[in-house]
């Protein structure tokens, strides 16, 4: 167990096509990513819908899953995207999938036919720099991965808290075809086990409450 | 400077110079451009053949090169101590596996090797396009300062493959003669191979392991363009604005640098975008400046831990390499740029980079007093 000195103020887990956000149990079930993204997008409450999604068309499905994730761990916290906001994306996944999708589509049709935004999407940072363009946050954003040591990504959100001008941090963790997105800022103290990852951590909280 | 200042002990690199840090400098003095054409791969259906090939990594087949690598930074990574933690800046690790079933081609696979040969207990990816190295430096200065960490050893390599060479080309973003950073000519960037390392401890943690420090990591500063996902800012707004934290977080203002080591891929969208982001934080002071990627070629995750390496020889000899293949700079350039030789006249170099995505990282280097 370590502590650290901020504290998650909302957050979503998206299992596929079904969005649950932790703290104000919001739920999202879609058919397709247009259609989730016509969900996502329904004004609901008083939240301040300030985000694009202009280019929601341009990334694959787990783009389009982060874009919207995000948009709903603002929503479930209640609050607006602010620029200052850090963005750390954590996990083993990486892109294998997006990396065969782009070099099959390469052999198959050849440099000509073969498409940009294929080779683009091989990059393991693409999917959180699509979630910050959407959200228009400004602040540093990495795709980090240790092997499975969790503490490694919360004292990154420590660091980042300790760069100037970061208000917010928003943190990806992206396993299975299932995606965590949480929301930190910094005060309090939160302990964390050193076993427990993102999802884990929102259920302790959120079902604690 | 204070127990926690981050110092780097040991740095090496293996580019298309060849082996080792005076390799690369001294080709850079010379003003030689290491590109040649490119054998690994069909290459006559792309607008070029040249790159800059790392000579002798291929010997044994393109799948080998991170292995190659690995093997040559290992006695440099061996002299930190085993629980040094591990930055590894790569963007896509091992791809050449890509056709191999049995074995994921990912950013982890090379770190749990580069784990082994490298004999540390601990590592980490940081993967942030082709700002991976800088992003490295700049989380790794904030964990020294706060005392989180206390040693680090961070490896950048990237190399030319298949799979690297047809994206670029797919996004028409390869030179169709050469690469010339900065040139008013210029048309496109050129790969490189690169493996960097940089060994890294607070000063408390040098003095007891009897390392001399070579230089000082002064600061770093991150952003996110927010803008578009290839496309970089066209003004180069959250560029200034990471230069501006880097200068922020060390106390220092644009007088104090010495030079900068742009990113200068020497396609037409970056290097006006870092021109314009230069400008807009140095008035009119003529700071000078280089890219090494008209000698080397654009070394991708690679590419910070290589300006770092040049960074750290700039301090060293108080000499600033002149711009590789620069013919006609670009008017908003001239005043920057040099093809020859310089004297770093003050003893900080700034080096930053940018990626796809709009991500930006900025690193100040400077000399141990």
């Amino acid at each position: 167990m370590s502590a650290y000195p901020w504290h998650i103020i909302g957050g979503v887990t998206a299992d596929g096509l079904s969005f649950r956000t932790w703290r104000r149990g919001l739920v999202y079930t879609a058919g397709d990513t247009q259609d989730a993204k016509a969900k996502v997008s329904e004004p609901q409450d008083e939240f301040p819908h300030v985000f694009g999604l202009d280019n929601f068309r341009r990334g694959d499905a787990k783009v389009r899953t982060y874009i919207l994730a995000a948009v709903l761990a603002h929503r479930d916290a209640e609050v607006d995207s602010v620029r200052e906001t850090a963005v750390v994306d954590f996990g083993r996944q990486g892109c294998h999938e997006q990396n065969l999708n782009y070099f099959n589509d390469y052999r198959e049709h050849g440099r000509h036919l073969g498409r940009g935004h294929l080779f683009v999407g091989t990059l393991p940072t693409t999917p959180p720099c699509e979630a910050a363009i959407s959200l228009k946050l400004t602040g540093p954003c990495f795709y980090m991965d240790s092997l499975g040591r969790w503490p490694v990504l919360w004292d990154e959100v420590t660091n980042f808290f300790e760069m100037p001008g970061i208000r917010r941090v928003m943190i990806c963790h992206y396993e299975s075809d299932r995606l965590t997105v949480l929301l930190a800022e910094p005060g309090g103290t939160l302990e964390i086990p050193d076993d427990s990852g993102p999802e884990n951590l929102a259920r302790r909280i959120f079902r604690a409450e | 400077m204070d127990d926690r200042t981050p110092v780097i002990v040991d740095c090496d690199l293996y580019t298309a110079f060849g082996p080792g840090v005076e390799a690369c400098w001294d080709g850079l003095l010379q003003n030689h451009a290491a590109f040649s054409d490119c054998s690994r791969f069909h290459n006559d259906k792309f607008s070029t053949a040249l790159a800059a090939m790392a000579p002798g990594a291929d010997v044994n087949g393109t799948q080998e090169i991170p292995g190659f690598f690995l093997d040559y930074l290992a006695p440099t990574a061996k002299k930190m101590p085993r629980d040094a933690e591990l930055f590894l800046a790569s963007t896509v690790g091992e791809i050449e596996y890509i056709d191999n079933t049995e074995r994921r081609c990912t950013c982890d696979m090379l770190l749990e090797r580069a784990l082994k040969v490298c004999g540390k207990d601990r590592g980490r990816i940081v993967s942030a396009a082709c700002a991976s190295s800088n992003s490295a430096f700049v989380s790794l200065n904030r964990h020294i300062r706060s005392g989180r960490l206390d040693s680090a050893v961070v490896i950048g390599t990237d190399y030319v493959s298949e799979f690297i060479f047809s994206g670029f080309a797919t996004l028409r973003a390869l030179a169709r003669t050469i690469a010339r950073p900065y040139d008013r000519n210029r048309d496109g960037l050129l790969l490189g191979d690169a493996a960097s390392i940089v060994n890294i401890c607070s000063a408390k943690k040098a003095a007891e392991l009897g390392l001399k420090p070579r230089a000082v990591l002064a600061s770093g500063g991150m952003s996110c363009d927010a803008v578009h996902i290839t496309a970089p800012m066209p003004h180069g707004e959250a560029l200034s604005e990471a230069i501006e934290h880097a200068l922020s977080e060390a106390g220092l203002t644009p007088d104090d640098i010495g030079a900068v080591i742009g990113h200068g891929t020497g396609t037409r969208y970056n290097d006006d975008m870092e021109l314009q982001a230069i400008h807009r934080v140095f008035g009119e002071r003529s700071v000078p400046m280089l890219s090494v990627k008209g000698a080397c070629g654009h070394t991708l995750a690679g590419a910070g831990l290589v300006e770092a390496v040049v960074g750290v020889r700039m301090l060293e000899t108080g000499l600033i390499p002149p711009q590789t293949s620069l013919v006609t700079p670009e008017p908003e350039a001239a005043r920057y740029v040099s093809t020859e030789i310089r004297k770093l006249e003050k003893p900080r170099v700034l080096c930053m980079n940018s990626g796809f995505g709009g991500l930006n990282a900025v690193i100040i280097l400077e000399a141990v007093s």
